[in-house]
Formats: C-alpha cells, structure tokens, sequence
C-alpha cells in the first residue's frame, strides 16, 4: 500500500527522529505486553492501542501490523544475541570463560527483553509463510548462526582438554541452549526472587562443572569447590 | 469443560484395570474400547495437523472433520469442543514426561539410574510426540481454566519426582549438584530441546540420539 501514511512512516524511520524512535519503543513495550497476555495469533493492533490509551489510527502512523512489530524487536535483537556470541567466541578468553559469558549474556537478554523472546521461542515460528517468510528465514539464520558460536566454544574447550568429550560439540550446544530456552517455562522476571543476572550464573556453574574434565572422577575434592561458590538463591 | 477434564483424567485410571474384567464381557468391551480409542486417536491426530498450521484461534472443528472426511457429530461423539480436543493434546504433551519419570522410579532403585532412565524416556517421548509439545508450549493460554489447572498439577508432580531423584542423589554422593531444582528445569530443557531440534530430520533412530544426549544429562549433574 503506496499511500500517504506508509510513506511518511517510512520517511519518519529513516530519518531517525528521536520522538519518532522513542514513540515506537514504548509501542514495541506495550506490545510485548500484549504478546505475552493474548500470544502472537491472539494479540490485535486494537489491543496494543488500548494497552497506550491511544487511538488505533495514531497507532498506525508508526507500525503497520503487529507481525512487522513483533518480527522487528525479535530480529533486532537476535542479531544482538548473536554478535554477541560470536564476539565472546573469538575473544581471547578461555573455553569455560567463553561458556560462562555467554550463558549469562543469554540469559539477562531474555530477561531484559522480556517476554518476546520466550514468545519467539515458544510461537515457534520458524516456518511462517508469506511476507513472513523472508523474516523466517533470516531468523533460521540468526539461529544457525549462534548454534554454531556454541559448538564452536565447545570444539575449543574439547581440543584444548579445558572440557571432557561428552558427546558431539552440536549436540552439546543444542543441550546448552535448550536449558536456556526451557527456561521460558518458569522464569519470570516480575514473580522470580532471582535475576537473569544469576539464574544465568547458577546455570553458567552447572554447565561448566558438568563439562570439566575431572567432573566423573575426583570425587570429595570437586564437591568442596563447587559448594564454595555456590550463590544463594 | 469439567466434563473432557474428567474423562482425560478418567481415562488414564482406568487403563490398567481393564483387563480384570470378565471374560465374557471382555471381547465385546475390548472391541467397544477399541473402536473409541481408535477413533479419538484418528481425531487427536487431524486436529494435531490443523493446530499445527492454523493455530488454535484458526483451526475449527470443520477443517478437522473436513480433513478427516467425517462430519462434525462424528468429532463430538468423542471430544466436546475444540478447546476438549485441545486439552487432550496439551495433556498428552505433558504425560511425556510423567510417564518417564513414573517408568524410570517404577524401573530402577538408584538416583543416578532413575535419571538415566528418565532422560532417555523423555528424549524418546519428545522424538515421538514432538508436535503435542509444540502445540502445548503455543496454546497454554488458550486452555480452559480446568484443564490448566490439571496440566499444571501434573507438571508440579514430575518436577516434585525429579527434584526427589536428585535430592536422594545428592545425599548418596550420586550427584553434585548446587540447586536441585533448577538443575530439575535444566534436565527437562535439554533432553526436550535437543529432541526437538534433532527430531526434524535427523538421520539418526531415537536410540541412537538418546545415546548422545543422556551422558550429557548425567554430566551436568555430575553424576559418578
């Protein structure tokens, strides 16, 4: 739709205009309230307009429909994630250092952005049609991607003898990044009595310890260490 | 919706007990059963399609007799509604894994076995029936009230189980964990993740995967 307010939406984005920037990131936030109440095929323009008291035509002026709001936050912020990954993954830090970063990193992501993600990963929406699906395919992409950050540090840590060969480094990443996702099931943020921050630490340690390579044998000894900086939930 | 909850509830009672029943009475029982079973399992599977593709909110009840090649009475004879039909899908999701934990508890004495034998359970269970999760994880919320609730309960008994195995674990010198409970979610995340992701077409049997991911579940409990 060529019309007057697609063109001026399009202009008003490109320049950049603070207001214009700032008016569309409380939109993006009332939507992913939105988002998490209704789900992604419950959720309507309607209902995002009343979540900012504003009228639906105000609404449109800076979004056209709710996939483009949705596909937008969530593709933003993949890439994020994922030169994130790739950043921490090509650092000079050791394997456990490199794991230990960017779990947490992961983790304060999805609770920082809060609950789009989580939506994402539960919409699963990797194979939606249409106009969506060059998005799809760029998401499938951004997940490759960091799926490959992660094997990547485990193949390192595997060649280096800083981690005990558990298995495939794929399927190990796929483990990992599974333990991250799942936590989309029982993490929220507002009711938790924990952070991101350190449920992304608990989980760094469970990892790390699990991957050492004396983990299955020194037995009194490993048990102390870990006790000693266990944190306090 | 009381009704569908029940019966699911129902249904899952008295399974084992079937077989107790008279003889005389047996064969025309079973058949009776059989055919019910039948066709509920041909119903759950069009519906699984037409939630899968259209969502929830999109499917309706036509397109699944429609795809069937039934009418609609034929549907609720078996189901009430579709939210009915969805309740069934949810909690057959969520059964995946508290029927591993029940057969792992119910098979071996030890934590670290118990575990084993879960995770394994619940990988195979999520390679076959990972379209009931997927399903689960998108329309929680479109769920009635009730069968929220008793979803709900169910996955509190499995996650109860679960930090019982690895809280007696821990008190053998089986496992090393810090915070059992969290380490309970970490387990359910990685054996239903890497299912999920290698349950779309992967050139591996479901043993052959469980092979790889199960030594992964025991490490990160440091299990000995």
């Amino acid at each position: 739709m060529a019309s007057g307010i697609g063109r001026r939406r399009a202009a008003a984005r490109e320049d950049g205009a603070q207001a214009y920037q700032d008016r569309r990131r409380e939109i993006a936030e009332a939507a992913a309230r939105v988002f998490n109440r209704k789900g992604f095929q419950g959720a309507t323009m309607g209902a995002v307009a009343d979540e900012l008291h504003i009228d639906r035509a105000s609404l449109y002026y800076y979004i056209s429909n709710k996939e483009e709001l949705f596909d937008e936050v969530i593709r933003e912020t993949s890439v994020e994630n994922v030169a994130t990954a790739q950043r921490i993954q090509r650092s000079d830090d050791t394997p456990p250092e490199k794991l230990t970063q960017l779990i947490v990193q992961l983790m304060r992501s999805y609770g920082k952005h809060y609950p789009l993600l989580y939506i994402y990963i539960r919409e699963n929406l990797k194979h939606v049609a249409g106009p969506r699906s060059k998005w799809a395919q760029q998401m499938r992409q951004l997940n490759r991607d960091y799926d490959a950050a992660v094997t990547a540090i485990i193949e390192e840590g595997y060649a280096d003898g800083s981690f005990q060969n558990i298995g495939p480094a794929r399927i190990v990443a796929f483990g990992i990044i599974g333990m991250m996702g799942w936590t989309n099931r029982w993490f929220k943020p507002g009711e938790a009595t924990m952070s991101a921050q350190m449920v992304g630490e608990i989980y760094a340690r469970l990892a790390i310890a699990g991957l050492r390579p004396d983990a299955a044998t020194a037995t009194g000894h490993r048990r102390s260490l870990s006790r000693g900086r266990s944190v306090k939930v | 919706m009381v009704k569908g909850a029940v019966t699911r509830a129902a249904a899952a009672r008295t399974k084992p007990g079937k077989s107790k029943a008279p003889a005389a009475v047996d064969d025309a029982d079973d058949v009776r059963l059989a055919v019910r079973r039948l066709k509920r399992e041909r119903i759950v599977a069009a519906a699984v399609t037409q939630f899968e593709e259209h969502g929830f909110t999109g499917a309706s009840l036509d397109a699944v007799a429609e795809q069937m090649g039934v009418t609609k009475p034929f549907i609720y004879a078996q189901f009430r509604s579709k939210s009915d039909l969805l309740g069934e899908i949810c909690s057959r999701a969520v059964r995946i894994s508290s029927q591993a934990i029940d057969l792992a508890l119910a098979t071996h004495r030890t934590p670290r076995l118990q575990l084993e034998h879960f995770a394994r359970e619940l990988l195979l269970g999520v390679l076959r029936s990972g379209k009931h999760l997927a399903i689960y994880m998108r329309e929680e919320k479109n769920l009635t009230l009730q069968d929220q609730q008793l979803i709900r309960n169910l996955r509190r008994e499995v996650d109860r189980k679960l930090v019982g195995v690895l809280n007696e674990g821990q008190a053998l010198g089986e496992f090393d964990i810090d915070d059992p409970k969290l380490a309970a979610m970490a387990i359910g995340g990685i054996a239903t993740w890497v299912g999920v992701r290698l349950g779309q077409g992967e050139q591996q049997s479901p043993e052959q995967i469980a092979d790889k991911v199960v030594p992964l579940v025991l490490a990160m409990t440091c299990a000995r």
